[in-house]
């Protein structure tokens, strides 16, 4: 026997990893020699997972003797997330080491998406990119720059890039994820996002499913298991289709998509009536004096029925009689019957929403709100709960996400751009959050306009996107799009498009500095190329990440200083003082220097904290990978306002104006400016004590019930949460009705409602392409079809289904299965990964093989998708020898026409479809008339209204990425 | 906590328990894959894995999830079977193998009742979950722990608990897996509904909704399924159901050695040097077989220098070589033709050829994964089926030898007994099967699965043999008896290809 069965003696104690002192030296048995043992040696370097949003920490194993990471672990000292992991963190490990990743900067040779590359040097692409930008720029193009991103690796790296070069190029991925519950959440509190503070809440209501994604899956996961298991907090789940975080509720409410805010009325109805609501938080911090006060508004309400009687009296008794009447309608009876839950469950959980009181913790993020057309309010819907029992900002409560969320400043700050950008920001959405991304190949197109260079980070707008064939006819274009350069770790869809693929680094192979709203306090995480660290720690010379990763793996940051230090050779344009080193006078800031110099100056207690280490910040920080700024992050809104500032502050319309503002410390997006007519800087409000304190960053300083920018910006039927119950209502309010309400889908007509949005635990979007663990474990995307529904299509598990949209149908097996309500099918967008190569485009772990033809006609333009072959076994290391599926899924995002949402410009994800049995070859075909796709496209911008009285292109007080100086927002000057 | 500091001594070493607490897990998969990093376990086989279960009828539809993974079981299957102690159990408590000494005989997937084992695809040892004893022996939880978001998982000492772990341990809502095997697990389930815990809940042939089937159940060599239910590939393929039936027909004939000695009259070198050759042969492939069965074959060595005498592999190789050796002085004395020499040697095989055709029963009965070979009945049934097979096989060699029917008919009139015997005992086994789960759900397999087709073979086989014995012995008719010997030795081959396959067939995880 080569091992020794006795263990040797054992003290009994266990712990999770070493400590952070034997970080630099750390031995470990190695698993494949055992029970040989044979030691190991490790240097462990703090990161940050790259896989989903939550950023959480991750440990490097770094193995001393081959300086490749060996393994990736739990990060102990990461206070979001403490040390744990989902699946997605250790995974990083097989992204990392994936044979087929694309190692050096390819350029495309031939037509583009003729899938030929050839080898070039990053000089030579960075050179090529920065000659064409600094061209656009120089013939004042300032929109012809796009940067496109799916993961923000970092608040404010990039856009601070942007700015830089002046231009609004600034692009996101937001609009087919949270467009629709940023809009529901800053038309109540300005800021954009909630913070449900798990840990410490009574009652958790979810339209989400953190226990398997979302933001902030892992972090927020542990949190939400602990209150429940502890016995402190029970959960409720709204979710349609039984998701694992719905499994584990205590209540799962499944109610008709579409119909979620009824639902969620029908609780604030009980609270009302029931007068179980926080009056006094009420009184003290929403707008209600500034509706009472509108009394045209009122008359409006009164002529559609909402109430029957204008308020006579300017008092809050009479805004409660108010409250009671406009939610009168909402009984549980009313909303059971329109969303199809028992009337018993509503009730049980208004209860439960009652006695959670200030401890009601909410979140929505994509879910309803994403899904469907009015989807954003219900996200208002949801916060009018925590708004009613006093549980925004408070201890268990929800909170803006913005304070608990730290962006430190860095050492030089661009002015704002001067320019607008009508493809990304087109003038018939003005309230959208954020760009109309998703439109840009319609917008391109009806504007006939063209983008110079067009860059893609992380993102993959043909796969991710809907009306994919759409982007694949604009990134085919070389006449609309001028040059394509896609930013990527991994192959993707939109990649084989691109006329550069530049490969960046995963995880532990960048920079990258986060903060995310996952619990109640604000820290920062830093993400470090690990190789890169160790061999610094070595003595070696180190001035580049290149050369530290595999290939010529890069990262984005310092690709960005390369990048525009080129593009102002002789600092003529402005650019290169930016990119100036704080220490180096002349020099190019290096990207040490640049986290130096935030950790040295920007956040408040690090320089503390590393002196009683006896580091330097930077060194701290490269050591401990994470910081926690502070916890002190509830009802910041009843701050006082400081009393020198407000002693010197001009007070007028119960708020307080200043000329000098006290500077910035924390740079987490926040609306705003207010500035008063005369440029004065708002400060704070006076609440109904007199007190002069912080407020909430909306025009009224309040809780927003009343949204005046909805009023003014054309949407008054849409300024108080609301949810249209009737016939008549839907017709007045037709913004505000799903296109998958229950009186557009006739059941009897072979219609369902799909839902595509849904996510897995173990894949991350496409991102995940390499990661062969995660692939093993998910690898199909099945149609979820209940079996009611299964019979009368006449299929059963396994089967083939045709779904057909309004453009065009797909083609996959069926799941047929109890976990969702009848007449919805459901199918997540996870899989159905494809490439045009045999052996490039897309990771050969998961994707399948597919030929694309095209037919075009005077009537149709059809393009067709059909599967050759599925994943399989493919020559690279070990394991691709091995894999064992051969299914990879199916593209299902290609068929979804784009539907903008007129208010908040997210694409409604869910779709109306028709189900037919399919025969067997047609598995993974895949059609869509484009002509179609673009009267979708025009259908849906009908909805949009642009009031013409405005002057600006949009409320200059809400969030905007890359936020332009605000001469840019007046429509008559020029783009 | 004075007590946890003190370092343990070898006499007084931890018992390292762990508990899943169902009632945490969200079914994420972070210890799947913290475990696949951790322990470079290659894709198709997996140490650990969570199965879900979903029940109920919209909307009151649940679903579990349910981690399975070795139960490191105090008293472990997996190491009493193990013919080289490749697998093993440490003083503290941790089933721990050595890939390095494995022959590969998958006894030990067998032995499993939780499916826990697999054969590597990269080692090709037999691996499963050993607690990360090489994270535990350097003080370190299991990755599986430290990853886990919601701290499902927890591990420690059972004589020296950490709180955690004494909250857990003080709770009467633990519990383990088939408690009935007496395997006494170290891994305790806290909460949950228990769904998961039974294999049988999960409709066998349903699709998965995230993987096209089952993972692990194709994959080569992968017999540990640690996927979401689904048919178990059987760790004992073709080649052990066709070793019980050449070593049946080795030792067969020298089972009825009384008659043949007893009521002799024949020359004896016209059968003895047949037999003996037909013994040797039966001898030789039955090693061959094993042999290449193995996923280690250059090791078998192992089990000889190496032996764990509790292992019935190991037994059944010393029966083996004796039998080997005893028909070795049966082929000498065929060769010598003495008669007192074929008689002793034929004496001295009765013994061994008893021991080589029983020990496969033990053998089975120590697969506490195969419900269906814990029968009672099976080594009286193992020593029938020998026994009609030699009889088969002397009705051959002896027609062979062109003997008069006087001497034919004895042997015919035994193996129509045996015939009779065996399907009675067939009978017997289904009936004493029929009333638990996993027996039951083999049985299902073997009625109506795949296995269908082998067990009507092998059933119909005996039934036509059993009327051409019938008519072979009213009319006296030697054509009929040799067909009737054939048709017999085929279909017992077929029915223990079906039974062998069937009794692992069950899904256990």
């Amino acid at each position: 026997m080569t091992g020794d069965p006795t263990p040797p003696p054992h003290s009994g104690v266990l712990r999770a990893g070493p400590e952070l002192a034997e970080w630099k030296h750390w031995t470990e048995w190695d698993a494949r020699a055992w029970p040989e043992r044979k030691e190991r040696a490790y240097q462990l370097v703090p990161t940050v997972c790259f896989n989903c949003e939550a950023a959480c920490g991750l440990v490097a194993f770094v193995d001393k003797s081959t300086g490749a990471i060996a393994k990736l672990e739990g990060h102990p000292l990461h206070p979001a997330s403490r040390g744990r992991n989902c699946a997605k963190g250790p995974a990083t490990l097989a992204q990392v080491q994936n044979p087929d990743r694309i190692l050096y900067p390819l350029r495309r040779v031939g037509p583009r998406g003729s899938g030929r590359w050839e080898r070039v040097t990053w000089e030579a692409a960075l050179d090529d990119l920065a000659a064409r930008i600094r061209e656009e720029l120089l013939a004042g193009r300032r929109d012809r720059i796009v940067y496109h991103v799916g993961r923000p690796g970092e608040d404010l790296y990039t856009e601070r890039v942007l700015a830089t070069w002046g231009v609004d190029g600034h692009n996101s991925h937001t609009n087919v994820c949270s467009a629709a519950a940023r809009a529901g959440y800053a038309f109540w509190m300005g800021i954009d996002r909630p913070m449900p503070d798990h840990e410490r809440a009574r009652f958790l209501l979810m339209l989400s499913s953190h226990l398997e994604a979302g933001h902030y899956f892992n972090p927020q996961a542990q949190r939400i298991i602990e209150a429940q298991a502890s016995g402190r907090a029970k959960l409720c789940v709204i979710d349609t289709r039984l998701s694992n975080s719905a499994a584990k509720a205590d209540y799962w409410l499944a109610p008709w998509p579409g119909t979620e805010a009824a639902l969620l009325l029908a609780v604030a109805s009980f609270l009302i009536r029931e007068d179980r609501c926080d009056w006094e938080f009420v009184r003290r911090w929403t707008n209600w004096r500034q509706l009472l006060g509108e009394r045209g508004y009122l008359a409006t309400l009164r002529r559609n029925g909402r109430i029957r009687i204008i308020p006579a009296a300017d008092d809050f008794d009479a805004f409660k009689s108010l409250l009671a009447e406009l939610y009168a309608p909402y009984t549980f009876a009313a909303a059971a019957e329109e969303c199809g839950v028992a009337e018993e469950t509503l009730q049980a959980v208004a209860q439960e929403v009652a006695a959670a009181g200030s401890g009601l913790a909410t979140h929505v993020w994509r879910n309803a709100a994403a899904g469907n057309r009015g989807g954003w309010m219900v996200a208002r819907c949801l916060f009018l709960l925590n708004v009613l029992t006093g549980s925004v900002g408070s201890e268990g409560g929800t909170l803006p996400n913005q304070w608990t969320k730290f962006v430190p400043q860095p050492h030089s700050m661009p002015a704002p751009v001067q320019t607008w950008n009508e493809t990304l920001w087109p003038a018939a959405w003005p309230l959208a959050h954020f760009e109309l991304s998703f439109l840009l190949p319609h917008l391109l197109r009806s504007q006939e306009q063209q983008i110079g260079v067009y860059f893609t980070r992380v993102y993959n707008p043909v796969w991710t996107n809907p009306d994919g064939f759409a982007w694949i006819d604009l990134l085919s274009d070389e006449r609309r799009i001028g040059l394509h350069a896609a930013l990527t770790p991994v192959w993707s869809e939109s990649a084989q498009y691109a006329d550069y693929v530049l490969p960046m680094g995963l995880g532990p192979e960048r920079h990258d500095l986060h903060s995310y709203e996952t619990h109640a306090a604000q820290w920062i995480g830093f993400r470090q190329p690990v190789q890169r660290v160790v061999r610094a720690d070595r003595g070696e010379t180190v001035d580049s990440t290149l050369g530290s990763n595999a290939g010529e793996v890069w990262e984005e940051n310092e690709f960005w200083i390369e990048l525009s230090w080129r593009i102002d050779p002789d600092g003529a344009l402005g650019i290169r003082r930016h990119f100036a080193s704080p220490y180096r006078p002349g020099a190019r800031i290096t990207i040490e220097e640049y986290y130096r110099w935030i950790f040295e100056h920007s956040v408040p207690g690090l320089p503390e904290a590393a002196a009683a280490a006896e580091a330097s910040p930077l060194q701290f920080m490269r050591e401990r990978g994470a910081f926690e700024v502070t916890r002190d992050v509830y009802r910041l809104h009843e701050q006082p306002v400081d009393a020198a500032l407000a002693a010197a502050a001009t007070r007028h319309d119960g708020a307080l104006w200043t000329e000098q503002p006290p500077p910035k410390v924390n740079f987490a997006p926040i609306p705003g400016p207010f500035r008063d007519a005369e440029g004065r800087v708002r400060i704070g409000i006076v609440d109904e004590s007199g007190t002069a304190v912080q407020g909430f960053p909306t025009p009224s300083g309040k809780l927003e019930f009343f949204s005046s920018t909805l009023n003014d910006w054309g949407w008054p039927e849409c300024a108080i949460p609301f949810y249209p119950l009737t016939p008549k209502q839907r017709e007045e309010t037709s913004a505000l009705v799903s296109q998958v309400h229950p009186s557009q889908i006739d059941t009897t007509a072979n219609e369902y409602v799909l839902l595509p949005t849904f996510r897995l635990p173990t894949l991350i979007h496409s991102r995940t392409n390499g990661a062969k663990w995660l692939h093993e474990l998910a690898h199909v995307n099945p149609v979820w079809i209940h079996p009611q529904d299964a019979a009368r299509v006449g299929v059963t598990s396994g089967e083939l289904v045709r779904v057909e949209t309004a453009i065009g149908s797909f083609v996959d097996r069926c799941w047929v299965t109890e976990a969702l309500r009848p007449g919805v099918v459901a199918c997540s967008h996870h899989l159905g990964r494809w490439r045009l190569q045999e052996e490039h485009g897309s990771d050969r772990w998961n994707s399948s093989l597919v030929s694309i033809e095209q037919e075009i006609d005077q009537e149709k333009e059809i393009w067709r998708m059909r599967r050759r072959h599925g994943a399989g076994p493919f020559q690279g290391d070990r394991d691709s020898a091995r894999i064992w599926w051969s299914d990879g899924g199916v593209h299902q995002n290609l068929i979804f026409p784009v539907q903008p949402d007129p208010i908040s410009g997210q694409h409604c994800w869910h779709q109306k479809v028709r189900l037919r049995r399919a025969t067997e070859d047609a598995y993974g075909e895949i059609t869509v008339d484009q002509a179609a796709a673009r009267r979708v496209y025009e259908d849906w911008r009908a909805l949009t209204r642009f009031p013409t009285a405005q002057r600006e292109r949009r409320p200059y007080w809400l969030l905007r990425p890359l936020k332009p100086h605000p001469d840019a927002y007046r429509r008559d000057a020029a783009p | 906590m004075a007590a946890t500091e003190s370092l343990a001594s070898a006499a007084n070493p931890p018992t390292w328990v762990k508990i899943i607490d169902q009632q945490r897990c969200i079914g994420c998969h972070a210890c799947s894959v913290a475990c696949k990093a951790e322990n470079d376990v290659p894709l198709g086989v997996h140490r650990t894995f969570v199965k879900e279960v979903e029940v109920g009828r919209f909307p009151s539809v649940a679903r579990s999830f349910q981690v399975t993974r070795c139960n490191q079981c105090e008293n472990a299957p997996c190491t009493s079977v193990c013919p080289t102690r490749a697998m093993y159990r440490r003083p503290d408590g941790i089933v721990d193998f050595d890939r390095a000494i494995c022959i590969g005989c998958k006894a030990c997937l067998n032995a499993c009742p939780y499916d826990a084992i697999y054969i590597d695809p990269v080692s090709r040892s037999a691996e499963k979950c050993n607690f990360c004893a090489h994270r535990i022996d350097r003080g370190l939880e299991p990755a599986c722990v430290s990853v886990c978001p919601t701290e499902a998982i927890i591990v420690g000492d059972r004589r020296r608990p950490s709180a955690a772990l004494s909250r857990y341990l003080g709770d009467r809502d633990l519990r383990v897996r088939k408690p009935e095997r007496g395997t006494h697990p170290k891994l305790f389930y806290h909460g949950g509904d228990g769904r998961g815990l039974d294999p049988l809940i999960t409709d066998l042939t349903r699709p998965r909704a995230a993987t096209e089937r089952p993972i692990g159940a194709t994959v080569t060599q992968a017999a540990a399924i640690m996927g979401d239910g689904g048919a178990r590939a059987a760790p004992w393929g073709w080649r052990i159901s066709a070793y019980t039936w050449t070593k049946a027909v080795a030792a067969g004939p020298f089972l009825l050695w009384p008659f043949l000695a007893l009521g002799m009259t024949l020359e004896r070198q016209a059968w003895t040097l047949p037999l003996a050759a037909i013994a040797a042969t039966g001898l030789a492939l039955t090693v061959a077989l094993l042999v290449a069965d193995l996923t280690h074959p250059k090791r078998f060595y192992r089990m000889l220098v190496q032996p764990h005498w509790r292992s019935w592999l190991v037994r059944g190789g010393v029966a083996l070589l004796l039998a080997s050796a005893g028909v070795g002085l049966f082929l000498i004395a065929g060769l010598v033709n003495s008669s007192v020499f074929i008689t002793a040697a034929g004496w001295l095989l009765l013994p061994l050829a008893l021991g080589l055709a029983g020990y496969t029963a033990f053998l089975f009965r120590d697969s506490k994964g195969c419900r269906l070979w814990q029968s009672p009945l099976l080594p009286l049934h193992l020593l029938v089926q020998a026994a009609v097979i030699g009889a088969g096989v002397l009705v051959l060699v002896e027609s062979a030898a062109q003997l008069p029917w006087s001497d034919l008919r004895a042997l015919v009139g035994i193996l129509l007994a045996g015939s009779l015997l065996h399907t009675a005992l067939i009978v017997s086994e289904f009936a004493l099967s029929n009333h638990e789960a996993e027996s039951r759900a083999a049985l299902q397999a073997l009625r109506r699965g795949r296995l269908r087709g082998w067990l009507w073979l092998g059933a119909g086989g005996v039934a036509l043999g059993i009327g051409l014995a019938v008519v072979s012995l009213s009319m006296a008719e030697p054509v009929a008896a040799y067909v009737a010997a054939g048709v017999v030795i085929a279909a017992i081959g077929a029915y223990e290809h079906a039974y062998v396959q069937a009794g692992q067939s069950v899904p256990l995880a």
